[in-house]
């Protein structure tokens, strides 16, 4: 899965520690997200869209759209 | 920071916390005490009759079964990544000591370890061993994978 995670994230000026915080994961899992490694659970992906006050889709994209 | 469990507590380095290494191990060291002394025991009292000597030589099944609870709690406070990480290692130093310890029987039933250290398994001590090294591996190529 594709995502903005990084984009969004240094708009805001965070580091990964500062979005690990926000998202209560450790900075591995925002660096493991932002290299497209793993993909998050829904749970997560619901709190990385309320921390960046945007709708889930325009946050991460399915591959091959 | 979140109160986040993190693989780094346990592990030797600068992230390393005697407080989250006993809250994960101690029951280990546990079984470990008590598996040397039942063994101690065992040995001591060969005239005992069976029902005490099968409970003593079981007892260290008790603080091992509360070591696997540890774990459980252990992975259950890590975040989701984490986790996966962590039951990933666990699933495969499991299964890879089953298979062994599986392989090691066969070869003992074909004849093949007779004059072998080998010849009566690996004993809980040496099962003990290959898990920690089998988790560790894991631990490090999965890691590798996520970096």
């Amino acid at each position: 899965m594709k995502n903005r995670l990084r984009t969004l994230r240094t708009s805001k000026d965070w580091s990964q520690s500062d979005l690990a915080e926000k998202l209560s994961v450790s900075r591995q899992t925002v660096n493991a997200i932002e290299t497209e490694r793993y993909d998050p659970s829904l749970p997560l992906a619901f709190r990385v869209s309320r921390v960046f006050k945007l709708p889930i889709e325009e946050i991460f994209e399915p591959d091959g759209q | 920071m979140n109160n986040l469990i993190l693989p780094e507590a346990v592990q030797p380095g600068r992230h390393y916390s005697f407080r989250a290494d006993m809250k994960l191990n101690a029951w280990a060291f546990v079984a470990l005490l008590v598996a040397f002394t039942a063994r101690w025991v065992l040995q001591h009292h060969p005239d005992w009759s069976g029902l005490p000597r099968s409970a003593v030589a079981l007892s260290p099944l008790l603080p091992s079964l509360l070591y696997v609870r540890s774990i459980k709690r252990w992975i259950g406070g890590m975040d989701e990544l984490q986790g996966r990480i962590q039951l990933g290692a666990c699933l495969f130093s499991t299964t890879g000591t089953v298979f062994i310890t599986t392989a090691l029987s066969l070869l003992e039933s074909g004849g093949l370890l007779r004059t072998s250290r080998l010849q009566h398994g690996l004993g809980w001590e040496g099962t003990f061993a290959v898990i920690i090294a089998l988790y560790v591996l894991a631990n490090i190529l999965v890691n590798r994978r996520y970096r």
